[in-house]
């Protein structure tokens, strides 16, 4: 790791305490009229907005209230700073008429994932789920030109470093806690047994994954450069986005075995896509933004009083709260439904918006108070000339919120060689050095308006930012939209291909029969004979007899291990857990076969996202359903295994249900769709040598 | 489509974006997962023939001009009189050559064709002794001409090979309307492998030995007495390759010894067979062979593009085998067996009955639902053809149980409804333009179970078959060179037993002074009645749509043999002398 003053020369020492020099510029000869200020109660110049804390000043902008009437929010005044609003909470830097823009870009990504679900392309919705918010945070990024300077080092330790993050633990998760059809299975239809409480994805997961995600800011704390409470907070939400977005979409890639249109209701789908493109971003973004946000707000920002924000601006209570929030977040979706899942997490959303934007606005203005006022300057947002401070005193854009861009010294040149207070000293001397003359050359109109402003900055404010433009910014994010979405679908399809093909793909030519061939490696030889296996051809097979409702199975140890046993319920689990056979029911007096597996179906909506019939053609099951070769009823189901983390893999389920005029049982399989035929056909042979009470027994 | 014969040239490249995509996908799959191991995640998506356009009309060609027989019903007639014991022909077998000369088509008609092929430019390349049909060959242009066909080049996705198929109707000149009744031998394709590794579970560490299956069906008694298929022949259908040096280690595992087979190739033989039939191959010898060690094997290899009818002719005509095997099929429906395929199968296999030639025929994996193997959207209830057909002895599949000494126990139908697998069974209702094709035949009437108001139905007996309790053979992976046992199921596995159990009772009966076993379908349903205990009748399990009864049904036919007790049986009703 480089020095982390590198690059500032002037700032080489270690951390020191946060200081502001205020520009050494004259102020104008010819000082402005000045009024008491009822927010910050400092005399300031009598403006529309006051520049030091950006309060209304103006009778419309008051609206006839007197006294302490600042309520804006300090990073876009025309907000409130108790509103919901994501870009301007978010991207505070954000140009005002690009406000409107990102809205856009966030609403049509929505639009599309919503589509995209409804239409039943899981795989390619979650995707553009995942990438919606962090490819809005990269556009905001680069548009705004935040960190022009240093943009690699940032971009690394913020964005990249979430991302990188993201994928590394969601594959570690992936290994550690590797998709277990067992633990979907949950309890019997009749009470018994009971899945084990998803600790590491539910618990330990999230926590962990609030360290990480501040982690990579938190290594530009120490740089002198990044010392606004804004700079902690977009660092923060950069991380935040990037690490779900990344989470997201490496849990979904198990999907894509599934094809473009893998079996599920649409709209449980509808609405766990809405909480996974949507409100979890804004709530990792909140919860992060604003822990990074505290961060700075304690030991980076030139402020005085670090006591603002309360108990809330503690770093460790900070950490406290954003763990839980990304905690609740888990939990919602492990313990409630669809709607209510999306309820709490649209709460979560909301808190995560209010406390990330009440730092923001918090840190802007402490910030204020720590600078005298300067020199006029052009104001980058409205071009029209103001007092060198925080805020613009004539639109009340905080000049602290706007990007720290490259276009603000020659733009100020032409307006006349000031610069916006917010550049950092080390990068103004230039500047620095001609504003006096040029400030004088500024005249502010003794009722605060601007009379005198160069044409060139006024026709062309975005200059000043050196942004893309609307048309420019939403272009490249429909086209990087639509390159994800489509090469997602094209990944889901080619990886899907081969599934679900026939034993004789062309039927103009002869076949042989679908002779199921195993190698057992025990047998192996490689080319000496060897001595002829022993025993009874299948004598290897392991019998279970069930105590309480007397039926019986066998299955093969080598293939399937109990991992739940109760009177009356067993589940065998094979492939290291990533199928799962239950065995369950009861006397036929309390249960019919309908009941039972009707009752089953009913469980498996609660464990996978979106279960519902798997009606396709290909896949349906033909003939009469059979358990211990009773006829009963049986069907395929499809549903996708949903994590704390996002949806994951899908899965199949087969459920038979029969009775023998005593007990009356069902049968269900579960299997990744990856291993569906794998596992139907192993299961096949124990649901087959399944005997019942009343069977007959053959000597 | 229909497929021509071509002169085959391997052209590497399978479609490696799907490979390359496919195992891109496969390193963004779920973490391990033991169930996942034997997937193949280079398998395209589809083998469906890639079309290169219009053929070079130079390329050469052949296909099978079918030949009208000289009198339709005598045939039917004679195989009728050959069954019953008051007529002079009973029991009195013909050669192909006989067969030709008394039904096959007529010195007239041949020579009227040959003049047409001659003057259209066509050379006959052989005519079987059965004079059924002529093997023509030309170039695409004349052969295209000729038929009225447009023939194009096609590409095996699978292997790169590459052949000369067409999607168009062959017509003959109207001239010989009356005597070239149909055009096969059309297909170039190579043969589709069912054997997926992708749908195979982990291996359980068990499996059908030659001793077990000596037990549990009664031929250990016959084994005893040094009956183990010496001096018989069995044929073997086969589109695959097996090895004489993985036979070798079977042999020397089980300690059982016999003849070598003999491969013999018919029409280019296996040259090309796709090394995915190696398993079924080497199924079929190696259980004739755990049967039977003692009978001599023969091997006719067939490029995949041969039709059941040209095959079984080239079996009948070469005359040594009475009894054959064969585990290929197609959907016995519409669309995925040809009008002309199945004239020429039905007239092939009746001369093979009058020949004295039985044809054991899978009856096909998938239950009730042939067609399912082919078509994954398609449900229609179907059975399997050839082991559908008249003159054939169908063999579905059961699941075997056995005591703790090893002797029979029992046998379910086999039937997996999760995966769509089990025995094939049921009734061939596949109509022509002159109505049924597959009337219920003389064999099956008034057999209580089947269906008399319907058609042909199938299986007639069963064997073990349920890859749960499937047999044991060693394999040699040609392509990657791993050698192993493998436990392999399926009617695949059970038509090659029966045809090995026939071995053994060919061998009494020739003990016995009785040459020819004859067609053994009837046979078999007399003997039920007279000898029930000759068959382990299956009650439990069925074919995924029927269940099995007493008695025949549609799931295990008559059922398994026992064959100290069927021996017998056969002996007595053959009139020979028990040893």
């Amino acid at each position: 790791m480089d020095d982390p003053t590198t690059g500032d020369a002037a700032a080489s020492e270690a951390v020191s305490p946060p200081t502001i020099e205020p520009p050494t510029s004259e102020p104008p000869t010819s000082e402005p009229p000045t009024i008491r200020c009822d927010q910050c109660g400092q005399d300031v110049p009598s403006l529309t907005w006051c520049v030091r804390c950006g309060d209304p000043l103006g009778p419309e902008q008051r609206k006839g209230r007197s006294g302490r009437v600042r309520d804006a929010y300090a990073a876009a005044p025309g907000e409130r700073v108790t509103s919901v609003r994501i870009v301007s909470t978010l991207y505070p830097s954000l140009p005002r008429e690009e406000i409107r823009t990102f809205q856009m870009a966030l609403l049509g990504g929505t639009i599309l994932i919503l589509a995209l679900g409804l239409l039943g392309f899981f795989p390619v919705a979650i995707v553009a789920a995942a990438i919606l918010v962090p490819l809005v945070t990269v556009i905001y990024l680069y548009d705004v030109d935040v960190y022009e300077d240093e943009p690699i080092r940032v971009i690394a330790l913020t964005f990249l470093w979430g991302a990188l993050v993201g994928v590394l633990f969601s594959y570690a998760l992936d290994t550690l806690v590797p998709a277990s059809a067992a633990s979907i299975v949950g309890s019997s239809v009749t009470g018994a047994g009971g899945a084990d409480f998803p600790w590491i994805r539910g618990i330990v997961a999230p926590i962990l994954a609030v360290l990480l995600m501040v982690s990579g800011p938190l290594v530009l704390l120490p740089y002198k450069r990044f010392n606004d409470v804004l700079d902690g907070a977009t660092f923060g939400v950069a991380s935040g986005v990037a690490f779900v977005g990344a989470q997201t979409f490496i849990t979904a890639l198990n999907m894509f075995d599934s094809g473009l249109r893998p079996v599920g209701d649409v709209m449980p789908w509808v609405v766990r896509l809405l909480v996974l493109g949507v409100a979890m971003p804004v709530v990792a973004a909140g919860a992060i933004g604003g822990l990074a946000g505290v961060f700075w707000l304690r030991y980076r920002a030139p402020i005085h009083d670090r006591a603002a924000l309360g108990p809330l601006g503690q770093p460790v209570i900070a950490a406290v709260v954003a763990a839980a929030l990304m905690l609740i977040a888990s939990l919602a979706e492990l313990l409630l439904q669809d709607v209510g899942a999306l309820i709490v997490a649209a709460v979560l959303a909301v808190v995560s918006l209010l406390w990330l934007r009440r730092i923001i606005h918090v840190g802007l203005l402490q910030e204020a108070d720590e600078i005298a006022i300067g020199p006029a300057i052009a104001c980058p947002e409205c071009t029209v000339e103001t007092a060198h401070h925080t805020y613009c005193g004539n639109c009340g854009t905080s000049l602290k919120a706007l990007p720290k861009a490259r276009g603000v010294t020659s733009a100020a040149a032409v307006a006349g060689g000031l610069a916006a207070p917010h550049q950092e000293a080390a990068s103004l001397p230039s500047s620095a050095g001609t504003d006096t003359t040029a400030g004088a050359a500024v005249a502010l109109a003794a009722d605060g308006r601007a009379t005198d402003v160069p044409s060139a900055t006024a026709s062309s404010p975005r200059a000043i930012h050196g942004g893309l433009g609307p048309r420019v910014l939403l272009t490249f994010f429909a086209v990087v939209m639509f390159i994800a979405v489509a090469v997602a679908a094209a990944s889901a399809f080619v990886t899907s291909q081969g599934r679900d093909k026939p034993d004789c793909p062309d039927r103009t030519l002869p076949c042989a029969g679908s002779a199921l061939e195993l190698a057992p490696g025990t047998l192996t030889l490689d080319v000496a004979p060897a001595q002829a296996p022993t025993g009874l051809p299948f004598a290897d097979r392991v019998r279970y007899q069930d105590a309480a409702l007397g039926f019986g199975l066998e299955y093969d140890p080598t293939i399937w291990s109990i991992s739940q046993q109760e009177e009356g319920f067993l589940i065998l689990s094979a492939g290291n857990g990533s199928v799962a056979l239950i065995f369950e029911g009861g006397r036929t007096d309390q249960f019919d076969a309908q009941a039972l597996f009707d009752a089953r179906k009913n469980l498996m909506q609660d464990r996978l996202l979106g279960y519902t019939v798997d009606d396709d053609k290909a896949r349906v099951l033909l003939g009469h359903p059979i358990l211990g070769y009773r006829q009963g009823v049986g069907g395929l189901f499809g549903g996708t295994l949903d994590t704390s983390q996002g949806p994951s893999t899908d899965f199949s389920v087969a459920s038979v249900a029969a009775t023998d005029g005593t007990i009356t049982m069902v049968a269900t399989m579960l299997a990744p769709v990856s291993i569906r035929e794998a596992g139907l056909a192993v299961a096949d042979s124990v649901i087959n040598s399944f005997t019942w009470p009343a069977d007959e027994v053959v000597q | 489509m229909n497929q021509l014969r071509t002169i085959t040239r391997p052209r590497g490249g399978r479609l490696a974006l799907f490979v390359g995509l496919s195992l891109a996908a496969t390193a963004i799959a779920p973490g391990p997962m033991a169930l996942a191991q034997e997937s193949d995640p280079a398998a395209p998506s589809s083998f469906a023939p890639v079309s290169l356009g219009t053929a070079d009309p130079a390329d050469r060609v052949e296909v099978n001009l079918l030949l009208a027989e000289r009198d339709p019903a005598a045939a039917t007639a004679y195989l009728t009189a050959q069954r019953d014991p008051a007529s002079p022909d009973y029991r009195h077998f013909l050669t192909a050559a006989e067969s030709g000369a008394r039904f096959g088509a007529t010195d007239e008609a041949i020579a009227r064709v040959s003049v047409a092929l001659s003057a259209a430019g066509l050379d006959i390349v052989s005519m079987p002794p059965q004079r059924s049909r002529l093997v023509v060959g030309g170039s695409v242009a004349t052969v295209g001409a000729f038929l009225g066909l447009a023939i194009e080049s096609y590409q095996d996705p699978r292997t790169g090979i590459v052949y000369h198929a067409t999607t168009g109707e062959a017509t003959v000149p109207a001239a010989l309307a009356d005597v070239v009744v149909g055009v096969t031998g059309l297909s170039r394709y190579l043969p589709v492998s069912a054997i997926d590794p992708a749908d195979a579970p982990p291996p359980p560490a068990r499996g059908l030995k030659p001793a077990d299956l000596a037990k549990a069906y009664g031929f250990q008694s016959l084994w005893d007495q040094g009956i183990d298929g010496t001096g018989t022949t069995v044929a073997i259908l086969q589109f695959g390759i097996d090895t004489d040096a993985d036979l070798a280690v079977f042999d020397a595992t089980f300690g059982i010894e016999g003849p070598l087979p003999e491969r013999i190739p018919v029409s280019g033989g296996l040259e090309g067979a796709p090394a995915s039939f190696g398993v079924e191959a080497t199924l079929d010898t190696q259980v004739l062979r755990a049967v039977a060690p003692g009978a001599q094997i023969l091997v006719y290899g067939f490029p995949s593009t041969t039709t059941f009818g040209s095959a079984m002719d080239a079996i009948v005509a070469d005359g040594r085998a009475q009894l054959v095997s064969v585990s290929y099929g197609k959907c016995y429906a519409p669309g995925y067996v040809g009008l002309d395929e199945i004239i020429e199968a039905q007239a092939s296999l009746e001369k093979a009955a009058i020949a004295g030639v039985s044809l054991f025929a899978a009856s096909g994996d998938w239950g009730a639902f042939s067609c399912h193997a082919f078509d994954k959207t398609d449900g229609q209830v179907s059975t399997f053809f050839p082991a559908c057909t008249d003159n054939v002895v169908s063999v579905g599949g059961t699941l075997l149980e056995v005591r703790e000494d090893g002797t029979y126990l029992r046998e379910t139908g086999w039937e997996d409804y999760l995966t769509t697998s089990g025995t094939g069974g049921g009734a061939a209702d596949v109509n022509g333009p002159d109505g049924p094709l597959e009337p219920l035949p003389d064999f099956q009437k008034g057999v209580p179970g089947v269906d008399q108001t319907g058609a042909r139905q199938c299986p007639d007996v069963s064997a073990a078959a349920d890859s749960d309790t499937g047999y044991l053979l060693f394999y040699t992976d040609p392509a990657t060179g791993v050698a192993e046992w493998k436990m392999v199921g399926g009617t695949s596995a059970s038509a090659p037993f029966w045809a090995g159990a026939m071995a053994l009772v060919q061998q009494q009966t020739q003990a016995a002074g009785i040459e020819r076993l004859g067609f053994l379908t009837p046979l078999f349903y007399q003997i039920a009645q007279t000898h029930p205990a000759a068959f382990h009748d299956v009650t439990r399990g069925g074919n995924l749509l029927d269940s099995a009864t007493p008695g025949w049904d549609r799931a295990t036919g008559l059922g398994s043999p026992d064959l100290a007790v069927l021996s017998q049986a056969i002996l007595e009703t053959l009139g020979g002398t028990a040893n």
